[in-house]
């Protein structure tokens, strides 16, 4: 008996050993290779490898091609590639990957195609109500939803799988549906980068509902705010990346927003405005008094543009940094149609708009951190459509904005350069609303 | 009669290191009222020990009394751990953070929050400028400037996890190892070991007693 167990105890030993030194000796894989939208520059690929690799051999082995400005950061398994081009990307990016893990076993050189670029998406009305539609690198328009009567509300997830949207049969009531989209950013062939495939289309609240509103952040994760037709039947639910769903005990006098970065909200209050973690946390919530409204987030930098509504009806822009009073970077009397900013906060841009009379004439600036005004223009014949918003596509370095002119009952999407300010394209299609997503 | 006796000091030193704080130095807040549990079960079973064989007189083996001495020793030498040896002897794989705890506001986020959220965004550029308001022990490095750290644990010191923050620590400052620090100041991107690492930039360094807990979750 005792020398069976010996035998046994002997060959199981062995056995180990041999798997280790068999796992030794074999060389780093790359496990998982995916967009990273939480980054500082104009976009990022997150990279998880089988072993702890060598950064510096990756800095080193690896390769971009067309050659973008860019860094490597992170450690162990775990390495992130932010670019950071001095020029807009307007093509697909070619990565040759290579480097050795920390025992100097070398990762086998593989070549990855990834386009960082976002898509453009509209809200088009079509014979049978209005759809969302995306549009090919190549301009030709596809559709990716279902038909409403009407979408009252249009929100990407932050992380590109999916468009939730506020819909609307009888302009009475809403309903809250998800278009869950598989991204195809990234592919070792340059033929296999598509727009991402739409996949089956999910309610997301059981029945109409009298109001919703939704907020995602870059995570994926949805925050969905709803009012039913019964006094006290308001309810907030976080829809998480994973499909995970919890109620948020958080009570609001507005549409809440959630923080880029995740975890954390942006609470209008009847006094102002609140920043408080989603999960309560014990922790003391911020509060900045006034009447003031969310502009736009900075990226995941933890910066944000607010705007200020003054009691002698003008309207002021601030800027948030985390831990310092808001900086006052405009103060006017024209209306604050949209804003937005980049990554850091150091470049803002808004449209703001006065009343000619019989039309109103729209402006775009240019501002730094300080409020100091770099640049503006006129964007006559064209202004802003009311409620669209101010988008910044840090890959393409231009702006989106959804623009009408005088006498005309529809919009067009159209970019603008972000430095000059100049028109880059009017986009000849009819739209309600034009959005970027994520890839 | 002395074994009685011995179990009632052994209760007594166990529930007087939970209301003394002696016992933060070891486990987890949460804990403790279990470990205050078994101090008065000890208690108990010394009194009813007590009770059963009273006026008997009994022979104690040798590792009863040296039992007698630890617990003496425990009672007279206050522990004074250095948390940068234990740190040095640790994985630093951290626990997992608490659901999305560690978001809000920069100047109210901990050590170990800041630490946990630089490991998942690792991108340092994210937080530059960010005010900090944090505390921890000095932990040196042997290779390079000390850290200010924390000891994270899932229950107890055996599984005790360090969390260090670098410092850009100002001229003329000498960190000493183990010595309790209050650092306020911002956060800055730096390049340590040829990578860019957020690194804190102290305005105010003050020296303050070791914390009542000073274990983190």
């Amino acid at each position: 008996m005792n020398r069976r167990l010996g035998l046994l105890l002997t060959l199981a030993t062995a056995a180990v050993l041999a798997q280790q030194q068999i796992l030794l000796g074999r060389p780093p894989r790359l496990v998982q290779i995916k967009p990273q939208h939480l980054h500082s520059g104009s976009a990022g690929l997150d990279l998880n490898f089988s072993r702890p690799m060598d950064l510096n051999t990756v800095k080193a082995r690896s390769d971009l091609n067309p050659a973008l400005r860019h860094r490597w950061i992170g450690n162990h398994a775990a390495l992130r590639l932010i670019l950071n081009p001095n020029k807009a990307i307007a093509e697909p990016i070619e990565l040759k990957l290579a480097g050795r893990d920390l025992r100097s076993q070398g990762l086998k050189p593989q070549t990855w195609w990834w386009d960082p670029r976002p898509w453009l998406l509209i809200n088009r009305t079509t014979n049978n109500g209005q759809q969302l539609q995306l549009q090919e690198r190549d301009g030709q328009w596809t559709p990716i939803s279902p038909t409403w009567t009407r979408l009252n509300k249009i929100v990407p997830l932050g992380n590109g799988r999916g468009i939730a949207v506020v819909a609307s049969n009888d302009n009475r009531s809403e309903q809250i549906w998800l278009q869950p989209l598989e991204p195809k950013s990234i592919s070792q062939k340059p033929d296999s980068l598509l727009p991402p495939k739409p996949q089956a289309i999910q309610r997301l609240a059981k029945g109409d509902v009298l109001f919703a509103h939704l907020s995602s952040n870059l995570n994926g994760d949805l925050l969905i705010q709803t009012g039913g037709f019964l006094p006290k039947s308001e309810k907030n639910e976080l829809v998480l990346a994973n499909g995970q769903r919890r109620e948020i005990n958080v009570r609001s006098a507005g549409p809440m927003e959630l923080l880029p970065g995740g975890g954390g909200l942006v609470v209008p209050t009847y006094n102002g405005i609140n920043l408080q973690p989603v999960i309560n946390n014990n922790k003391t919530i911020q509060s900045l008094p006034g009447n003031r409204e969310l502009g736009a987030f900075c990226a995941a930098s933890g910066r944000a543009l607010l705007i200020r509504h003054w009691p002698d009806y003008r309207r002021s822009i601030e800027l948030i940094l985390p831990g310092i009073a808001p900086r006052q970077l405009w103060l006017g009397e024209e209306a604050v149609l949209g804003v937005a900013c980049d990554s850091k906060g150091e470049r803002i841009w808004t449209v703001i708009g006065t009343w000619t009379g019989e039309w109103a004439q729209h402006t775009i600036l240019l501002m730094d951190s300080e409020g100091n005004e770099l640049n503006r223009r006129l964007l006559t014949p064209w202004r802003m459509k009311g409620g669209t918003p101010l988008q910044l596509d840090p890959v393409g370095m231009r702006l989106l904005l959804t623009v009408s002119q005088k006498g005309q009952n529809s919009a067009n999407p159209a970019f603008l350069d972000a430095a000059t300010l100049q028109w880059q394209t009017i986009i000849s299609i009819d739209v309600e609303e034009a959005q970027l997503l994520n890839p | 009669m002395t074994r009685a006796a011995l179990l009632i000091v052994w209760g007594w030193i166990v529930l007087w290191s939970v209301i003394s704080g002696r016992l933060d130095l070891l486990l987890r807040g949460v804990f403790h009222g279990l470990v205050g549990a078994s101090g008065v079960a000890l208690i108990l079973a010394g009194v009813v020990l007590l009770i059963r064989r009273r006026g008997r007189r009994e022979r104690l083996p040798w590792p009863w009394w040296s039992s007698s001495a630890i617990a003496l020793l425990v009672l007279l030498v206050p522990p004074n751990p250095s948390f940068s040896d234990l740190a040095d002897s640790r994985p630093q794989g951290l626990p997992e953070p608490p659901e999305l705890a560690f978001v809000l506001p920069p100047e109210q986020r901990t050590l170990t929050e800041w630490v946990r959220l630089l490991r998942s965004q690792q991108d340092p550029d994210l937080v530059d400028g960010n005010p900090v308001n944090i505390s921890g022990f000095v932990w040196t490095q042997k290779n390079g400037p000390p850290l200010i750290a924390r000891l994270t644990v899932r229950c107890c010191l055996a599984d005790a996890t360090p969390a260090g923050l670098p410092v850009d620590w100002p001229d003329g400052f000498e960190p000493t190892t183990n010595q309790w620090l209050a650092i306020q100041g911002e956060m800055a991107v730096a390049m340590r070991n040829e990578q860019r690492v957020a690194v804190v930039m102290p305005k105010t360094i003050t020296p303050i007693p070791r914390p009542k807990r000073p274990l983190e979750p």
